[in-house]
């Protein structure tokens, strides 16, 4: 017998699929690199080091090099030219950071963001959702005018006059993407709490005085759980996107910290003559969005399966 | 019909009115920070407060917007912070370049997600199923900056095959419209692919195909005469509804390639805080938006007859 615990249920229903078997492992290799960021990366991801690599050279750094903290010539042996520190394997950047470990850490900040506003943005568009769907009336034709207003923007124009707005910083990113998420996900829990409110369980909770609030999170949210667990793979790789988008487009977070969209700008005028520098980046985002949707994708088909 | 082009037109122009004065709140709320855009950061309080008494910013907010609104509907934008010139002589061309961009990349996604959804559909299960079902995942999984730069490392720095911008510096060159297209194709048509193929192979599954092939008659005539006209219904207001999409995608294309187009315009003008043009952009952006989804719903009923009655 399976355990019947939260963790052993989501391994057992990831294992139904080949398609969310890559997918997970996909993610999970990321939200490793991203946990040990630190440890595995080989050079600090802000820290100059030597004019622009290609990948797969040698890391010979001049004596005076500071690796974040520590000088180099304390980790370094010495050889002729300089200090010999291991390889640049993806090579270096304009400025001569290196790429592997910017990536690295990089994948700490959207595996940071992605889920964070993804889970916020559900909060909001659940709540409004649950509330829509189960009062009707008024309340559902306001919240889905409020709705359909802000999905009518193209997504992106609206990302682009509120970041004029506000200015750019990792909370207002949060700020946009819960704007622009919560409407779609609001629509998605209306559709479905419509269809649960008339069940036997929920009159029954309604029979027995139970709170509004308490009809809505403990009764219909939880059995509507399905295509929302669908739903929010498939929400967090958009994110992922947006978020990548954003920092390409110059408006995502400040520098110098790592971020996949914003390595890609930084080296978009050189992309031409060095293309490893926005390549490598742009394999990261690719691979941990496909992640997301393989994911996504099989788990639909397990749940079309039952 | 009529009663659904009356309300879907009603629906319209309430959303138009709620998004204008969302933008303008959004943009125009605050007096002092569009004093602080126009005069540029280095103006004086007094010259931002005599700016605003002459321009008529020292009215209320409601007073303001319904004179905005109705410059606005004269098609008088203001002048452009950057250019100096009125937003609209900027505005129209680089609008123009968009349309057609984006009428090469609709009618390319459609042809080519149609018809990969189509033949997927039809084998339903089959290797080339899983094939045009695999490779619409991969694609639509690839920002649309990531696969510009797979794309143009492919086609500009290995082949040296087309050229790496689009900034059509010496006049109209078809070739630089190219890997734009392929960039906006890439991410959008496996969508219409699996809808299609979803769509395909419902139909394919029902009880009148089945009398159909029972008719004797060839598969493909089952699957072109029968089939198609009912499968095409659902991908149908889904590629009108692309086009809200595509305002997008348009942005980060516009901008990798330097393509001279609404997009591009729309971020520069965001980045230089070039109040008025981000105003017109994004009005236009959503009008373009919604009306393309009015035309869908519509579309949707005249195609579908169930869906007409009541």
């Amino acid at each position: 017998m399976a355990r019947r615990t939260l963790l052993g249920r989501a391994v057992r229903t990831i294992g139904e699929s080949w398609l969310s078997i890559i997918g997970a492992t996909i993610v999970l290799f990321w939200v490793v690199i991203a946990l040990g960021a630190d440890i595995l990366a080989p050079f600090p991801p802000n820290a100059t080091l030597t004019p622009l690599q290609r990948p797969m050279s040698p890391a010979i750094l001049a004596p005076a090099t500071m690796l974040g903290q520590t000088p180099a010539a304390a980790i370094c042996p010495a050889v002729e030219g300089g200090l010999d520190c291991g390889t640049f394997w993806l090579g270096t950047d304009v400025i001569g950071r290196d790429i592997l470990s910017r990536i690295m850490h990089g994948a700490r900040t959207v595996l940071f963001y992605a889920p964070l506003a993804t889970l916020l943005a559900y909060a909001f568009g659940a709540s409004m959702g649950l509330l829509a769907g189960y009062r009707g009336g008024w309340v559902d034709d306001a919240l889905s005018f409020v709705s359909n207003v802000i999905l009518s923007f193209p997504v992106l124009v609206l990302y682009v006059v509120i970041i004029s707005v506000i200015g750019s910083s990792g909370a207002n990113i949060l700020i946009a993407v819960i704007f622009a998420s919560a409407p779609a996900i609001m629509r998605i829990v209306r559709g479905l709490t419509m269809d649960i409110r008339n069940r036997e369980y929920v009159m029954a909770a309604e029979t027995r005085g139970e709170p509004v609030w308490r009809i809505l999170f403990v009764e219909i949210l939880p059995n509507a759980r399905g295509p929302l667990i669908v739903d929010f793979c498939v929400r967090i790789g958009y994110v992922t996107i947006t978020i990548g988008v954003l920092g390409f487009l110059g408006l995502g977070l400040p520098p110098p910290n790592p971020d996949w969209g914003g390595m890609v700008n930084e080296t978009r005028q050189m992309a031409m003559v060095f293309p490893h520098m926005a390549l490598f980046p742009c394999l990261a985002i690719t691979s941990l969005v496909l992640g997301f949707n393989l994911l996504a994708d099989g788990l639909n088909e397990s749940a079309l399966r039952d | 019909m009529a009663l659904l082009i009356l309300r879907r037109a009603a629906l319209m122009l309430a959303t138009m009115l709620v998004v204008s004065a969302l933008i303008f709140l959004l943009l125009e709320f605050d007096v002092d920070s569009v004093a602080v855009k126009v005069l540029g950061p280095f103006s004086t309080q007094e010259q931002r407060n005599i700016w605003l008494e002459v321009n008529g910013y020292t009215d209320p907010a409601l007073t303001r917007y319904l004179r905005w609104l109705g410059s606005i509907l004269q098609g008088d934008f203001g002048d452009s912070l950057r250019f100096r010139r009125p937003v609209g002589e900027v505005l129209w061309p680089r609008l123009a370049n968009t349309g057609l961009l984006a009428a090469i990349v609709l009618s390319t996604m459609a042809l080519l997600g149609l018809s990969l959804g189509v033949l997927a559909g039809v084998h339903e299960g089959r290797l080339l199923d899983r094939v045009v079902s695999v490779t619409s995942v991969v694609t639509t999984s690839i920002p649309e900056f990531a696969s510009a730069v797979f794309l143009s490392a492919v086609f500009v720095f290995w082949l040296g095959w087309l050229p790496g911008t689009s900034g059509m510096a010496a006049g109209f060159d078809p070739w630089q419209l190219v890997l734009p297209v392929m960039v906006l194709v890439t991410y959008g048509f496996g969508y219409i692919a699996r809808l299609t193929r979803a769509s395909m192979a419902e139909v394919m599954r029902s009880n009148y195909v089945r009398t159909a092939r029972l008719k004797g008659l060839s598969h493909w005539s089952v699957v072109m005469r029968h089939a198609l006209r009912n499968a095409l219904i659902a991908p149908y207001t889904v590629i009108v509804l692309q086009i809200n999409w595509l305002l997008s995608g348009v942005i980060v294309v516009e901008f990798f390639f330097a393509y001279k187009g609404f997009g591009a315009l729309l971020l520069e003008a965001s980045l230089f805080q070039d109040i008025y043009m981000v105003q017109a952009c994004a009005i236009i952006a959503v009008a373009v938006a919604v009306i393309s989804q009015a035309i869908s719903d519509i579309g949707y009923a005249v195609l579908n007859p169930r869906i007409r009655v009541g």
